[in-house]
């Protein structure tokens, strides 16, 4: 019997959820029998969603739409899809973004200079809390919360994230490779933070930028906080 | 028309059952008529707590099956006449509730109430999403206590996204906090979340603080809601909280250590 869905570690530390057979019932049944053998695994790290065996069939938007909701009300938050052959069309239509390959780490992302400018859409604002379980995606654009964002929240950019009020859930900025995208935080008090793939799992806040502003960005490929003033 | 009320938590057992029963109760002492619904089909407790549990012969599940009419199911409160119950059915489970069937009722009930209190079961289920989705006006009972407040955040997330308000993308359900079990004595120990760390991290108003007391306990085993006892602290608090609720502006009481004087320390509190 082939696999309904396996979980794997992937290269940016994200955990995979390949999906071999779009049952959203069975799926979940899986992750729940993982969630027994191992319980802290499905909190620790983001979770991205990888259909690369469902491709060349016709794929059922329709199922695949309801293990999203499916695994939102699980209170797991899918990050994205990761890239494999003709993903690019699908995140479009589920409205995900689309993360960097699985199997091995694509050539460095385009810098910004060179994507054209009618693919990045305007800035999206968001006034108001980002709540546990919810989440917001901002495709091809920078993102302002006006608010706080709850612990079990996410928020997520393509390109930098803004936060006007507290972050105390996940904010990730750079979700498709742009690696010059930053997070500027009014009052940090963050679970995850990442740019571009490179995250932190903030079990411990760093008592000297715990509830200041802060900047998160990319310098050599290593994810710096600094405190803002 | 009247206003739908939901009181829902997300975790369980932290007082949506006696913060319906003394809502419910408190509006109808101001005149108001009122009728109170548990949604909490299979483990109904609401009949209980408003001391109306051997009256109950129909229930929401038969009045939704047609089984019934809804006047048939209504349990008229034996202290208040302005006041109804809608008992849950004890021997089924959720999935008697139909989107369709809750929203019959609910506006059978609207054209003749003042105010109908839901009252949500945990979770964030069937039951739950059912009792919040046609809600005007909802009260979140939180404890202060981390687990708590996560699960009220993650309600009132979902009210924000799932509720029939928000899918008309008209207003929003109009939201407010209820503290229950409150304890001013270990806030300050620091065994217990503070209200202003309660009001930052769910960035909402709050309607009321009750302080922990063994008297609810006690009202909701005798099947008397709490407010009725109008000389214990809770009871007040919810008195207060009716009346913030109908728009009156009443000062927090019960938020400070209360210093005992020596005859209370002698004779018991």
């Amino acid at each position: 019997m082939p696999a309904v869905a396996e979980l794997r570690f992937v290269q940016f530390g994200a955990l995979a959820l390949r999906v071999h057979i779009p049952d959203p019932d069975e799926v979940i049944a899986v992750l729940k029998q993982r969630q027994r053998q191992a319980p802290a695994l499905l909190e620790q790290a983001p979770l991205a969603l990888d259909l690369a065996p469902l491709a060349g069939d016709e794929i059922d938007l329709d199922a695949i739409r309801r293990l999203l909701s499916a695994l939102q009300d699980e209170g797991i938050a899918v990050l994205g899809l990761i890239d494999g052959s003709d993903q690019s069309t699908l995140a479009e239509q589920l409205d995900l973004p689309l993360l960097g390959s699985a199997s091995e780490r694509r050539s460095p992302p385009r810098p910004a200079a060179q994507r054209s400018a009618s693919d990045w859409a305007p800035t999206r604002l968001i006034d108001g809390q980002v709540r546990s379980g919810q989440q917001i995606y901002a495709r091809q654009a920078d993102l302002v919360i006006h608010g706080s964002i709850s612990a079990g929240a996410e928020v997520i950019a393509d390109g930098s994230i803004h936060i006007y009020g507290a972050l105390r859930g996940r904010a990730l900025a750079g979700a498709s490779g742009l690696s010059e995208a930053r997070i500027f935080i009014q009052e940090f008090h963050a679970e995850l933070i990442s740019v571009a793939g490179h995250y932190k799992v903030l079990e411990e806040l760093p008592e000297n930028l715990r509830g200041q502003a802060i900047q998160a960005r990319l310098e050599n490929d290593q994810l710096n906080m600094v405190a803002l003033r | 028309m009247a206003e739908i009320i939901v009181v829902t938590s997300g975790k369980g057992g932290v007082g949506k059952t006696t913060t319906s029963a003394s809502i419910a109760t408190g509006l109808a002492q101001r005149g108001k008529r009122v009728a109170v619904v548990d949604f909490d089909v299979g483990l109904r407790n609401l009949d209980l707590i408003m001391g109306c549990e051997r009256r109950v012969v129909y229930d929401f599940v038969n009045v939704i099956q047609g089984e019934c009419t809804l006047k048939q199911a209504l349990i008229k409160d034996k202290r208040h006449e302005n006041l109804f119950i809608l008992a849950a059915s004890q021997t089924r489970d959720k999935d008697a509730l139909t989107v369709e069937g809750v929203e019959k009722v609910l506006d059978e009930l609207k054209s003749d109430f003042d105010f109908v209190v839901c009252d949500s079961p945990a979770g964030i289920e069937r039951g739950a999403h059912l009792a919040m989705y046609f809600a005007d006006r909802a009260i979140v009972v939180v404890n202060p206590e981390v687990s708590s407040v996560r699960d009220s955040d993650r309600v009132l997330g979902i009210m924000a996204s799932k509720s029939k308000r928000a899918e008309q993308g008209g207003e929003g359900i109009v939201e407010h906090l209820l503290v229950t079990r409150y304890s001013p004595k270990r806030v300050a120990e620091g065994d217990m979340l503070s209200i202003a760390d309660i009001e930052e991290i769910l960035g909402l108003p709050i309607l009321g603080i009750i302080p922990e007391s063994e008297l609810v306990l006690q009202s909701s085993n005798a099947g008397v809601p709490v407010i009725l006892d109008d000389k214990a602290p809770a009871g007040q608090a919810y008195a207060d909280a009716v009346a913030r609720l109908l728009g009156e502006e009443r000062p927090m009481r019960f938020v400070e250590v209360e210093k005992q004087g020596l005859i209370k320390r002698l004779f018991g509190g």
